[in-house]
Formats: C-alpha cells, sequence, structure tokens
C-alpha cells in the first residue's frame, strides 16, 4: 500500500516536478501546485494558501486507487 | 558487471553530426566535437578507469555519470584526457548535499555552478589565472568548463524552460571556469585556506551570477569603502535568501590590500562587518516591506529580524557570518578591477572544494 503523499511545489517547476516523479517510477504522483510569489499575490499569506489547498491535499491523500 | 558501451551512429560529416546534435538535444546551441568511440575510449584508457564506473546521479534528471557518459561530454567540450579529471572533481564537488545540484539546475535564479582551478595543475595545462580569467583564450578554462556545462544539459538535464526555470540565465550558463592566480596572489590560496596542501589540485565549485565588475582604485582604506558601499544594494539576492558571495579580486587590489595589512581573513571580516544594508536608508526609500518575498532575510534565513523594530541607525548583515564570504584572486594586475559573485542564497549552492585525481 505506502504511505499516503501529495508534493506540494510551485508553478513553474511543474514539469520538473512530473519528469522527476516519473523518473523515480511515480508517474502519477499527486501533486499540489502553488503559484510563485508574483508582485500581484504578495499579499497572499501562508495560512490562506493553506486554507484554499486543504480539500485538495485530502482528497489526493484519501483517494482510492483503482 | 559487463562493459555496456553507449551505442555509436554513422555520420557522412561534420556538419551532418552538428544537425543531429541539435536535433537530438545533445548540446544547448553551441557547436561541438563529436565524440568519436576511439576518442572516448582514449580518454577512458588515460583514466584507468572502468567505464561504467558510477560517479553519481545527477539532478533534476536523475541522469547516472559514468565515467563513459563523463568522457563523452569531455570529448563534446573540446578536452584533452589531461582535463578530464578536473571535470571529475567537478562532479563529484556538485554531488555533495550542501551544493544541491537539483535545486541549482532548477531554479528561477540565474546561478551557474562556478568551477575555481587551483594547485600546479593551474600552470601544468595553462588555465587561464591572469588577464582575462573569466573570459576566452585558454583551451584548458574553456573546455574543462564546456565539459561541465554539457554534463549539466545532457546528464543532469538541466533544459531551459522545461527544468531549468531561471527566468533569464546569464553567459555563465555556457561556461563558468577560472583559476585562481597564484603568482600574483598576496594571499593564500583558496585551497590552501579549504584546508587542502599547497601541492593538491583541487577544483572549488560555487553556484553564483557572473561577477559584477568594480573598478576599486586606491589605497586600502578607499578599497574597503568601496566594496562596503557597493556591496549592499538591496535588490542583491542575499537581501531575501543570504546564502553566501563570492569576492574575486585582480591582482592588483588584492596586492594593495595586502600591502597595508589585510589578510584574506582580515578583508572577510571588515566586508562582513561593514558591507551591511541601512535600515534607515531602506525604510525612507520606501523599499522595506512586509510581505514575505520582499522582507530582508525573508526567505526562511532562521532568526531573521523584524526588520520593522529596528531602528534606523540598525546595519544588517548581507550573510549569516565570515565563513559565508569566499575571496579568490581571479586575474592580472593590469587594473583596479574585482568581481562581486552573489550566490543562490540559503537553499544551496555553497562551495565545495574536491582534490583532482590524476591517474599514477
Amino acid at each position: 500500500m505506502g504511505r499516503a503523499t501529495i508534493t506540494i511545489c510551485h508553478a513553474p517547476f511543474e514539469t520538473a516536478a512530473r519528469r522527476h516523479a516519473t523518473t523515480l517510477g511515480l508517474a502519477n504522483l499527486p501533486l499540489l501546485i502553488e503559484p510563485a510569489p508574483k508582485g500581484s499575490n504578495l499579499t497572499v499569506n501562508a495560512p490562506e494558501i493553506a486554507a484554499r489547498s486543504l480539500d485538495r491535499v485530502i482528497a489526493a491523500l484519501t483517494r482510492r486507487e483503482g | 558487471m559487463a562493459r555496456m558501451p553507449s551505442p555509436v551512429v554513422e555520420v557522412p560529416d561534420f556538419w551532418d553530426w552538428h544537425e543531429m546534435a541539435l536535433e537530438r538535444g545533445w548540446t544547448d546551441g553551441l557547436v561541438v566535437a563529436p565524440p568519436t568511440r576511439e576518442r572516448v575510449d582514449q580518454m577512458i584508457a588515460y583514466l584507468g578507469r572502468r567505464p561504467d564506473e558510477v560517479v553519481g546521479v545527477l539532478g533534476p534528471k536523475d541522469g547516472i555519470a559514468t565515467i563513459e557518459q563523463i568522457a563523452i561530454n569531455c570529448v563534446m567540450a573540446g578536452c584533452l584526457p589531461q582535463h578530464a579529471p578536473v571535470v571529475i572533481a567537478a562532479v563529484e564537488a556538485m554531488l555533495e548535499p550542501e551544493f544541491n545540484l537539483h535545486g541549482v539546475q532548477a531554479t528561477t535564479n540565474p546561478c551557474a555552478p562556478l568551477v575555481i582551478v587551483n594547485g600546479p595543475i593551474v600552470e601544468e595545462l595553462g588555465f587561464h589565472a591572469k588577464e582575462g580569467a573569466f573570459g576566452g583564450g585558454s583551451r584548458a578554462s574553456a573546455s574543462v568548463g564546456r565539459a561541465v556545462r554539457l554534463i549539466l544539459w545532457n546528464i543532469g538535464g538541466g533544459i531551459p524552460g522545461e527544468t531549468d526555470m531561471a527566468s533569464q540565465g546569464q553567459p555563465a550558463k555556457y561556461l563558468f571556469c577560472a583559476a585562481e592566480n597564484h603568482e600574483q596572489s598576496p594571499w593564500q590560496p583558496l585551497h590552501v585556506e579549504r584546508g587542502f596542501a599547497e601541492s593538491d589540485s583541487t577544483v572549488t565549485v560555487f553556484a553564483c551570477q557572473s561577477p559584477h565588475p568594480l573598478r576599486v582604485l586606491g589605497n586600502a582604506d578607499r578599497i574597503l569603502k568601496l566594496i562596503a558601499a557597493s556591496l549592499p544594494v538591496p535588490a542583491v539576492n542575499m537581501f531575501h535568501a543570504a546564502g553566501q558571495f563570492l569576492l574575486s579580486f585582480g591582482a592588483r587590489p588584492a596586492q594593495e590590500l595586502a600591502r597595508a595589512g589585510y589578510t584574506k581573513a582580515d578583508v572577510k571580516k571588515w566586508v562582513w562587518e561593514n558591507a551591511r544594508f541601512q535600515v534607515g536608508w531602506l525604510r525612507h526609500s520606501g523599499i522595506l516591506a512586509e510581505e514575505q518575498h520582499m522582507r530582508y532575510w525573508g526567505h526562511g534565513e532562521e532568526g531573521a529580524p523584524d526588520v520593522a523594530t529596528l531602528s534606523d541607525e540598525t546595519l544588517l548583515p548581507m550573510v549569516r557570518s565570515v565563513d559565508m564570504i569566499h575571496v579568490a584572486v581571479i586575474g592580472g594586475d593590469s587594473q583596479w578591477w574585482m568581481g562581486f559573485s552573489p550566490g543562490w542564497g540559503n537553499y544551496g549552492g555553497y562551495a565545495v572544494t574536491k582534490a583532482i585525481k590524476r591517474p599514477r
């Protein structure tokens, strides 16, 4: 079974992350993609980002393989 | 383990080879030499190592850097067999955890691994150390620097816009290799300072930006004050991410500092204590901000002060401690130039030195 896992990465690194996961034999590794800081979203703080991501993290960690 | 040599392809002439190398992504755009079986085998024979010996796994592609794969890239870069041990030492250095090669290759920062060569091999193989040390004119510097880049490209898989997300990159991503000017340096060589014997030959790798040239003409007092006034600008990488930086002195300002009694250690200490961000200036210029990515050391440096609570008179260091500053003498004595190379920050790319192991 293994341990339920999700990997969080900034949007610019999504391609690199997917390729790395594939190299490691984990092509379907769940990735949570977050925007990298930009001038327009600098005021978004960490708790807000975490709250926004929570549902996606729970869904990824509780999904049934099949 | 049985030897598994890389496949051989036939091409009619050099230009067909060049087109094939571009098409298959074996080069970053510059022309590369065809790695013929004969040339690659000569290099492996010189090294006296098994072609399938694994030196390490290079990110972000997790490519396996065998002796044969390294030799292929060395030949493509125009290396002589004698250059290959220098390249291998650089690869070994980049594999150390504090270098964080995967991150160096993938980051949005324009940093690139600089290879600094020290020791008797500098003169023996003709690495560039005096005028134009960071530029062209030396087969050794050019081919070793180019081989390291091709290895990062072909084995490590750092491909711009895909896995290498450097927003702008920098010319040093084509090649970045220089040697310390032992002959004209008044100071202890970099490799001796880092624990090696003077008779050892070494490479030091450090992920950094191209040297920003500073003209530091004058006596020691003025040289140091020019450095203190020129380094701590708020858009420099250390403002938000600390890490390490390199001061590469041309021989002339280094000699002037030494004449006034300054050792390398003295210079580092002086720079650390005096090249500082001024809170009052930052505040009044409107640069200080509360958002994480705009804060002083806001990128994960532990114990970063809350600048908002500090007085205008407070001076903030650029990096955590004196040992996060590197000093080398790179370049000749023809003028008063020096270079300032910010590192990647506290994420890695830290300087690592390895001995060059030459075959007996």
